[in-house]
């Protein structure tokens, strides 16, 4: 689901960042708290995308701890999803590891008893005063791997990978002011539609990016805490109300009054971001891992806000923490792996985040400027307001398949909003029937 | 096939005869029978084979009666993942795309193959050598570099609509990708495209066997040009048709690179594949019998459409 298309930019940011570590750390004096500890090699498996992240936090927790050295292996989103499983389950295992919030990846790992509990962690290190209980639920599963959301916490990751609402700053202003409610945001598509502008930018070739905007209106018309009841599969919990009606009514409404770019469903991902850029469409509603993207493409130009779900200006909509980071249950130091994780997730650590361009979850006061500090105040908005809605595809395991298909149709016309919702209840009751 | 009209039945084409059996150099024990010892020399490529293509075979056909996730253990549940695929329309959708997608991979590019080589018996071309090389390129690229080109060459902002555009024809030019009545054909012309240079250098040097004077008694005989290429061409290129159709038909219907980049199945599922449900199925459901079930299916549909090709093949090396 999380893209990062500016992998390449975090790889510069990443190597240059190593450089200015390696210097300092060969000028600095390291500290000798450990010294009479023999070598450590922590194991490390990770998504691509945090390839800077993790240079950034292994040459200060070496510094920390000198006995201590990292072999980190990354491999990109789709290749790493694939074959994580498989290196967990194998004779030999990494420490530590990302794993994937819901069924497909999770659920997998507790279920064969490849990764270890963290709410001992949890306790010792304040992560859930931290980060809010509910924020965390993310990274729960029963003992048993069947329940998602509940029981047992086996994860944490610190950076926010939150959907907001990417504007062109001089567009916007040759129609109105920032919107505070859904209904302001609502009226100022018609109003960019009646001056000749693409009003959201979207591109739907993949299939999940327009669930992303789908997440908004949902996240309009109904609670936070609903939408993640449904997606967790909580008891009395269900896709189809009345309120979620209304929200495939309005996407649709928008798809008819041709707020979205023509062709969407053939236009990549990466090519609408470009064509944003370009300056086409007035808004953008995307993840927040295109901030480095826009900044670079379109400086002072891009601005950003979280989404006015609300009458009364609460903001939320489509969003989570990035993936988990577990330790093996072959890891050989478990606690020195959970320390490690701690500073991941650390406040200290948060404010660091921004320069490789990632937006941290935990309130941070760090002098941040540009784009970024929109983007990491409206995630912070969103975390104040519990307006989370968290990714809907989590809820089955084949729900991907049917939210891009189904988005897809919807768009094209092939179906309309109440035909969408039925195909979603049904694979939704499949699972949770 | 009517050949009475050329007053001679046209040999069998060289790569079709036989060899005659006193020519064969099969060293015979002195009871006429073949040494056992000779199934020794077979061993190394059967080891070979068995290792990497029997038993994988064998290990998926196992699986695909067991529910499995990779990582915990494994459950029977017999004929449940078959049940699963022949009821879920969306495989079903998927194996009647594959079935269009011959139309793409095969018949289109072997009928336009023939009538151009057709035309090349009767007309002379120069740098013929060099249009085939260039015609071969789409055959030796990999398929997922052809699929990102032609995902450009597709997009909305993309040269064919360029193109289209500038004649004038801007009502013909869409996302061609993403909609709903076009993406299977376009991802199909893809294919055409791929498959059309191996077909014709096939064709192209099985036209050249041919003796010449079967080509000057035919026109004796006042064979057109029609007449002579039913007459005479068709029938020597039998043997190519059957290896261009065993080709191209196995390559559209185990399609999985072209639809994985350029479309991923959509829009909605109008260019599904079995192919990206047995990927579906093992990488993102993680439900890896039903993976191997839909697996299993696609190499027998495999089996059973080239079977049909040989048979028929076969059939008309009799009659002929």
């Amino acid at each position: 689901m999380r893209i990062l298309s500016h992998s390449r930019t975090l790889g510069i940011l990443g190597v240059i960042l190593a450089f200015m570590l390696v210097s300092a750390a060969c000028s600095g004096d390291s500290g000798d708290d450990d010294a009479m500890a023999g070598p450590v090699v922590l194991d490390v498996l990770a998504e691509a995308g945090d390839e800077a992240t993790l240079e950034l936090a292994t040459a200060q927790f070496t510094e920390m701890y000198p006995h201590v050295s990292f072999n980190i292996t990354l491999r990109a989103f789709d290749d790493y999803m694939q074959i994580a499983p498989g290196i967990l389950s194998s004779d030999d295992p990494p420490d530590i590891a990302h794993g994937n919030q819901g069924y497909t990846i999770d659920g997998l790992l507790v279920q064969g008893g490849l990764i270890l509990p963290l709410d001992d962690y949890a306790a010792q290190y304040g992560w859930v005063e931290a980060f809010g209980d509910g924020t965390l639920d993310q990274y729960r599963f029963t003992e048993d791997g069947t329940d998602f959301g509940n029981g047992i916490l086996w994860g944490i990751n610190g950076v926010a990978e939150f959907v907001g609402v990417y504007y062109n700053k001089e567009k916007l202003a040759a129609l109105g002011g920032l919107p505070s409610t859904f209904e302001e945001f609502d009226a100022l598509l018609a109003a960019a539609k009646a001056a000749g502008e693409v009003p959201i930018q979207l591109g739907n070739a993949e299939g999940w990016p327009a669930l992303h905007v789908y997440g908004m209106v949902e996240a309009a018309y109904r609670p936070a805490a609903e939408i993640r009841d449904w997606v967790f599969g909580e008891p009395g919990a269900t896709v189809v109300t009345d309120t979620e009606r209304q929200a495939a009514a309005k996407f649709e409404e928008w798809r008819d009054n041709g707020y979205f770019p023509e062709g969407v469903n053939g236009i990549a991902y990466d090519d609408s971001v470009a064509n944003f850029i370009a300056g086409e469409g007035v808004f953008m509603i995307a993840g927040n891992w295109n901030t480095a993207t826009l900044d670079e493409g379109m400086g002072a130009n891009a601005g950003y806000f979280a989404m006015p779900v609300g009458p009364s200006g609460i903001v939320g909509g489509t969003a989570a923490l990035a993936l988990p980071w577990h330790i093996t249950t072959s890891a050989e130091d478990p606690d020195l792996a959970a320390e490690f994780i701690n500073l991941l997730v650390s406040e200290e650590f948060a404010d660091e985040l921004a320069s490789v361009g990632r937006v941290a979850a935990r309130s941070s006061d760090t002098e941040i400027e540009g784009l970024l500090a929109e983007v990491t105040a409206g995630a912070a908005a969103v975390i104040a307001d519990e307006g989370v809605t968290l990714y809907a595809d989590w809820a089955t395991p084949t729900m991907f398949d049917t939210l891009t298909s189904k988005t897809q149709e919807l768009l094209g016309g092939q179906i309309d909003g109440e035909q969408f919702l039925s195909d979603v209840q049904a694979d939704w009751d499949a699972a949770n029937g | 096939m009517e050949q009475s009209g050329l007053g001679q039945r046209p040999l069998r084409p060289p790569q079709l005869s036989r060899p005659s059996r006193s020519a064969r150099p099969v060293r015979r024990g002195p009871s006429g029978r073949a040494q056992p010892v000779a199934y020794l020399y077979l061993l190394p490529a059967f080891s070979f084979f068995a290792v990497f293509a029997v038993a994988p075979l064998v290990h998926a056909f196992k699986l695909s009666f067991y529910e499995w996730n990779g990582i915990t253990d494994q459950v029977w549940v017999g004929l449940d993942n078959y049940v699963t695929v022949f009821t879920d329309p969306k495989v079903r959708a998927a194996l009647w795309n594959s079935v269009i997608l011959i139309i793409f991979y095969a018949v289109l590019p072997i009928c336009v193959a023939l009538a151009i080589v057709g035309l090349m018996a009767r007309v002379r071309i120069r740098g013929r050598t060099a249009f085939r090389a260039v015609l071969f390129v789409p055959t030796i690229l990999p398929l997922t570099v052809v699929a990102v080109a032609w995902r450009w060459v597709y997009a909305p902002d993309g040269p064919l609509n360029f193109g289209l555009d500038l004649i004038g024809l801007d009502f013909v030019s869409r996302a061609w990708l993403g909609d709903f009545t076009f993406a299977l054909p376009s991802l199909g012309m893809v294919g055409t495209w791929v498959t059309f240079g191996l077909v014709f250098v096939l064709f192209a040097a099985g036209v050249q066997k041919i003796p010449s004077e079967r080509y000057e008694s035919a026109r004796i005989d006042g064979a057109n040009m029609v007449r002579e290429f039913f007459a005479v061409t068709l029938p020597a290129l039998r043997g190519e048709i059957t290896v261009a159709l065993i080709l191209t038909v196995t390559a559209a219907l185990r399609n999985f690179d072209l639809v994985f980049v350029m479309t991923r199945g959509g829009p909605g599922t109008n260019t599904e594949v079995p192919s990206m449900f047995i990927y579906r199925s093992v990488f993102q459901i993680r439900s890896i019998g039903l993976g191997a079930a839909i697996g299993v299916i696609l190499m027998l549909e495999l089996l059973a459409v080239n079977l049909a090709v040989l048979w028929y093949r076969r059939r008309g090396d009799l009659s002929a």
